[in-house]
């Protein structure tokens, strides 16, 4: 993992508190459409080259995963990742759908769009806080075996990405998947001036 | 003189709710500042402040635990929760533990003002 001195303590502590802002208000849409409650966690900050994003993604792969990526354009450009084995995306799908077992695809498409409100309610409140309008892209979800998960990683070429990083956790129900939200370098500055009175 | 607990992770949002305390507050006031619910409690318990702002989702100690051992220590405490946390069930858990109100992040400045008058 590499870190870089682009932002200082105080701007980290800004970029925290945002995330914790943004996935806060996720979190509650999360929670009325499952009835489940979920478990905040101190989102976590950390300036990445490739390589070192690659590794923390490395560090959380099991047999069989799910990803789902979506991107996000505007002056506060990026992209989230939302990352669980194939076991705790069965289990979260599972909380909409309780009444049937879930065939692969009917397991993608919810996650898809549980993928979906996270980012948008998430960077929603980024957009209001720094005054700037997003725009976004369709998520796109898929379901990786470690190989596969290598082949897309390696296609990947990010010079440098702010992450901040948090977990979608609800322990009722074993669910537990790592979300990113990556930010492009230039968004750095707009972010950091984003929390004021 | 009023005494404030300021309980929160992040810095910003800790000097930010100190900053819209003095804009309101036409007195004086002293504030205490904590990091975590661990520090939260022993500050309350040293400080004995009028009014707590606890923040929940904080490392160490969560802002709930530390709710629920201010209470426990002392029933009359004033403890308003300030989380990003949006959930129903947490605003729930929190006035069921003794929490007197509970406000959702991004702080509102006009939100606050008129809250300071109820709380205070």
């Amino acid at each position: 993992m590499t870190q870089t001195s682009l932002f200082n303590d105080d701007q980290a502590d800004v970029f925290r508190e945002l995330i914790n802002i943004a996935y806060g208000r996720a979190a509650g849409l999360l929670h009325q459409f499952t009835g489940a409650e979920i478990q905040l966690h101190v989102p976590q900050v950390a300036f990445f080259d490739y390589a070192g994003f690659i590794a923390d993604i490395e560090h959380n792969i099991a047999p069989q995963m799910v990803l789902s990526q979506q991107t996000f354009s505007g002056r506060l450009a990026g992209e989230t990742i939302m990352l669980l084995s194939a076991a705790d995306a069965r289990a979260l799908s599972g909380l909409l759908h309780p009444l049937q077992p879930l065939q692969d695809d009917q397991v993608l498409s919810t996650i898809f769009e549980i993928g979906n409100i996270i980012t948008t309610s998430s960077t929603q409140i980024l957009s209001e806080l720094s005054q700037v309008p997003i725009a976004y892209t369709s998520p796109v979800t898929a379901f990786y075996d470690p190989p596969s998960l290598q082949t897309l990683l390696a296609g990947i070429r990010y010079q440098d990405v702010l992450s901040i990083s948090t977990y979608l956790d609800i322990p009722q129900h074993n669910v537990f998947a790592k979300i990113y939200y990556l930010f492009y370098r230039d968004a750095l500055a707009l972010l950091a001036n984003s929390l004021h009175t | 003189m009023k005494r404030f607990l300021i309980a929160d992770d992040s810095k910003a949002s800790r000097l930010m709710l100190q900053a819209l305390l003095q804009k309101h507050l036409a007195e004086a006031f002293e504030t205490q500042m904590a990091s975590n619910g661990d520090e939260a409690v022993a500050a309350y318990l040293q400080y004995r402040p009028d009014l707590v702002f606890l923040d929940l989702t904080m490392p160490v100690k969560s802002g709930m635990e530390a709710l629920r051992e201010i209470i426990a220590a002392d029933e009359r405490a004033k403890v308003v929760i300030i989380t990003a946390d949006t959930q129903k069930i947490t605003h729930d858990k929190a006035l069921q533990a003794g929490a007197i109100d509970f406000i959702n992040k991004p702080l509102q400045d006009a939100l606050l003002k008129r809250k300071l008058e109820v709380w205070l």
